[in-house]
């Protein structure tokens, strides 16, 4: 009796145990859940930025889809810290903050430890048909569409092979023939986009 | 026999269970440790990723179930089969926070070598299903989102890579599954092996306990048989019934018979009837009481009519409860005894008669010296009137008369004085004649009496022998002066010059006053006697001295002495030189000095040489 019961209470705290890290990690290795009312942007789609987001140079930009609270989103800050190192100078990096919480521009930038421009805007994320973090969208300086997908194959953005965010960077910027990108790269994985930022 | 000894089963249950308590506590001990880094470094990897949600979360989460399983199952092993999972939890809690990397992975082998300590190989199970379980899932989950396996950043992480990281994972959780199942195998028969070597040394120790009790008891047994075999009196043992259990090889010879042929008997088969229900009962009463009775005395009578007296010790015999089962005790034929006590008795009583006789004749004596005593006195009383008679004054009465006869005829006729003159004349020398006979008879009478006083010495000397009482110290100054002013009389009318020489600080002598008196008095007299009237001169020299732990008396005469022959007689009793001695005067003087454990000589160089006397005494 007493036995049984000590395993029900185990049972209990192994469950707990599950639920963290289901909800920190596992669910991760699912595709993200495409959002109901979710609007397929296609590549070469024209995105009409808001104002907030207008390109300031000729440069292509950059917008890193970025939630503070997301396990994804924190694992991946290295490798966006190594893009931006990278092609810093041809190409616009922002940071698209994806969270219901209030966060400065300081907060942010001290959290990746470089200077990068912060966007608050929420509804960046719905034009550019991105529905998780972290998501990278590259559009070229006519605002069209080149790039939105997983940064990599690995969630922890070790693979080198699968750094699909480098590749498209690279291949935007070195090649004339555009990347072609498999579904580990286009099929969005990571943490779903706080409900409340939902237009 | 059942003997705890022999029976191993249990104390190795009992110590495996004591060693395995032993490891399970050292082991908690040190799990409380290495779960505590656990979790500390779950923190440390916290801040890398931040991940302090599941560094806490889980981290948590796995103490408390560890913890909360060991608290209310302590004595189950199941908290341990707990530690074996959460070791896996922490381990896919690491390599989450360290962004899956690789290295994290080794804790897995940290945790298997971990379960090591508890000895048990099936701990390893529960991780190794966590970590299947762990790769299973995610395999599961990324499979179920794109196609192909992946959860890996490794780009040569290839089929053939995974399956060696799976082979080597598994060898590890085997080898350390083997090592416990070892360690636990090798400490059991090292218990096992240890309970042996006890066992063994239990049994030699026993063994020789044993030999030394079957020694001991070889001796007892010799010892019992010796007494058995041996003592001249009947001792035997009888059980409830009283029928003989053992029995002394007397008291069979006793009853004609041999020692086991009397074993199982009662005394009813071989004792008359009377006899035997008395001893039967005697031994009820000893087993019902538990008292025994010690050295009663029955009188026996032998098949012969001869009478047996028999001295009779019985007991209760107990076990080692206390519980009676029987008697046992001791007869003794003490015939020889009670007739020698009846002897003694008997030589007792004549003793006693004798010392009667002692005392009638001391006081028949004692009576007889008295008469003597005043016998003497007036046959001394008749001497002295005798010596106031003046026989001269008849003498010269008839003197007188013969001289003036012719006047007394011219008076009263010359026939009338003639027969006056004749009649005092004869009456005259019939009063001397009578006299001399008198004093004749007077001095033998004396002599009588002194003789008879001598005899009686003797006789007292004897008698008191018998009952010698304690004596006290004597001066033998006072002795010696006392003896000199009892003959000083003698010596002065005899003309002896008597010179005393006697030391100062001599000790006292033991012994009875009045006959040391009558020793020296004798031996004076004796010196007082040996002179001649002719001797010219006459000396006594007296010394008293002290030598070689002796008190010496020496009288020395210039007497007549003695020649060798004499000298060999002295001390026969009634030897004499004396015309009126009684030869009992020297025998009398070694008597008193033999009484007091002396010695007496008396020597002469020759006849008219005179005489040493030398008494010596014991101090």
């Amino acid at each position: 009796m007493k036995k049984g019961i000590v395993i029900l209470w185990l049972a209990a705290l192994f469950v707990a145990i599950g639920i963290l890290f289901w909800r920190n990690e596992w669910v991760y290795n699912l595709p993200t859940p495409v959002p109901a009312n979710y609007k397929v942007v296609s590549a070469g789609a024209i995105i009409d930025l808001p104002a907030s987001a207008k390109f300031t140079d000729t440069r292509p930009v950059f917008l890193h889809f970025f939630n503070p609270a997301c396990p994804c989103s924190k694992f991946n800050m290295t490798h966006f810290k190594s893009l931006v190192k990278e092609y810093g100078k041809d190409v616009s990096f922002e940071i698209v903050v994806q969270s219901n919480k209030k966060y400065t521009v300081k907060d942010i930038q001290d959290k990746f430890g470089i200077e990068v421009p912060v966007l608050f805007d929420t509804t960046l994320a719905a034009i550019c048909g991105v529905y998780s973090t972290p998501q990278a969208v590259i559009l070229d300086p006519h605002q069209q569409l080149y790039y939105r997908g997983n940064y990599n194959r690995s969630r922890y953005c070790s693979d080198k092979k699968t750094e699909y965010a480098r590749i498209a960077l690279d291949t935007y910027l070195h090649s004339n023939t555009p990347a072609v990108f498999d579904q580990y790269a286009l099929k969005a994985y990571g943490c779903q986009l706080p409900k409340c930022t939902k237009p | 026999m059942k003997n705890s000894f022999f029976n191993t089963a249990p104390d190795m249950e009992q110590d495996t269970l004591v060693f395995r308590q032993g490891v399970k506590k050292r082991s908690d001990k040190l799990i409380n440790l290495f779960l505590a880094v656990y979790f500390l470094v779950g923190l440390i990897f916290a801040s890398f990723y931040d991940t302090w949600l599941i560094a806490v979360g889980v981290g948590g989460l796995s103490l408390i179930a560890y913890y909360s399983a060991k608290a209310i199952l302590p004595d189950s092993d199941l908290y341990q089969y707990v530690l074996s999972v959460i070791l896996g939890v922490f381990m896919a809690q690491y390599i989450y926070q360290m962004h899956g990397l690789f290295e994290m992975h080794f804790w897995a082998f940290i945790g298997s070598a971990i379960l090591i300590t508890y000895q048990n190989w099936k701990l390893q199970i529960p991780m190794l299903a966590v970590v299947i379980i762990h790769h299973v899932a995610f395999g599961y989950l990324q499979n179920s989102g794109v196609e192909n396996v992946y959860f890996t950043q490794l780009d040569y992480f290839e089929l053939r890579t995974f399956i060696i990281h799976f082979v080597l994972a598994a060898i590890i959780f085997f080898i350390c599954g083997l090592w416990a199942y070892q360690l636990k195998k090798h400490n059991e028969t090292q218990i096992k092996q240890s309970l042996e070597v006890g066992r063994l040394q239990k049994e030699a120790l026993l063994a020789k306990e044993m030999a030394d009790l079957q020694e001991s008891l070889a001796h007892e047994k010799y010892l019992l048989d010796s007494l058995m075999d041996n003592m001249p009196d009947m001792i035997y043992f009888k059980n409830k019934e009283s029928k003989l259990i053992r029995v002394s090889k007397f008291m069979a010879q006793r009853f004609n018979s041999r020692v086991d042929d009397l074993i199982g008997k009662t005394d009813f088969d071989f004792q008359d009837e009377a006899h035997a229900n008395q001893a039967f009962e005697d031994e009820q009463q000893i087993m019902k009481t538990q008292q025994p009775r010690i050295d009663y005395i029955e009188k026996e009578i032998g098949e012969d009519g001869s009478e047996h007296w028999i001295s009779t010790t019985k007991l209760p015999m107990m076990n080692t409860r206390g519980e009676v089962i029987g008697t046992f005790g001791m007869s003794k034929d003490i015939t020889k005894i009670k007739t020698l006590e009846r002897e003694q008795l008997n030589a007792d009583m004549e003793k006693a008669v004798a010392q009667g006789k002692f005392e009638i004749a001391s006081e028949v004596m004692h009576d007889i010296g008295n008469a003597v005593v005043g016998f003497g006195a007036y046959i001394t009383r008749i001497r002295r009137s005798l010596d106031g008679n003046h026989p001269e004054k008849l003498e010269n009465l008839a003197g007188f008369f013969q001289e003036q006869q012719p006047a007394l005829c011219a008076a009263i006729g010359e026939t009338k004085a003639g027969a006056v003159v004749s009649m005092l004349t004869g009456i005259t020398e019939t009063q001397k004649t009578n006299e001399e006979e008198i004093k004749k008879s007077i001095s033998e009478q004396q002599n009588i009496i002194s003789h008879i006083q001598e005899i009686l010495s003797i006789q007292r000397q004897y008698i008191e022998g018998q009952n010698r009482q304690e004596r006290k110290a004597v001066n033998i100054r006072h002795i010696i002066n006392d003896s000199l002013s009892m003959v000083m009389a003698i010596i002065e009318k005899s003309s002896i010059a008597v010179t005393l020489n006697v030391a100062a600080d001599l000790p006292g002598v033991k012994g009875d006053r009045t006959r040391l008196m009558q020793l020296v008095l004798n031996v004076l007299k004796n010196s007082i006697e040996a002179f001649d009237v002719n001797t010219t001169e006459k000396t006594i020299l007296i010394n008293a001295f002290r030598y070689k732990g002796q008190l010496v008396v020496q009288v020395k005469d210039t007497g007549c002495g003695f020649d060798k022959s004499v000298a060999k007689r002295l001390f026969e009793r009634g030897f004499t030189t004396k015309p009126s001695g009684s030869g009992l005067g020297l025998y009398n003087c070694l008597t008193i000095i033999e009484s007091h454990e002396g010695e007496i000589s008396l020597t002469s160089e020759g006849e008219g040489k005179g005489a040493l006397a030398t008494i010596g005494f014991k101090i």
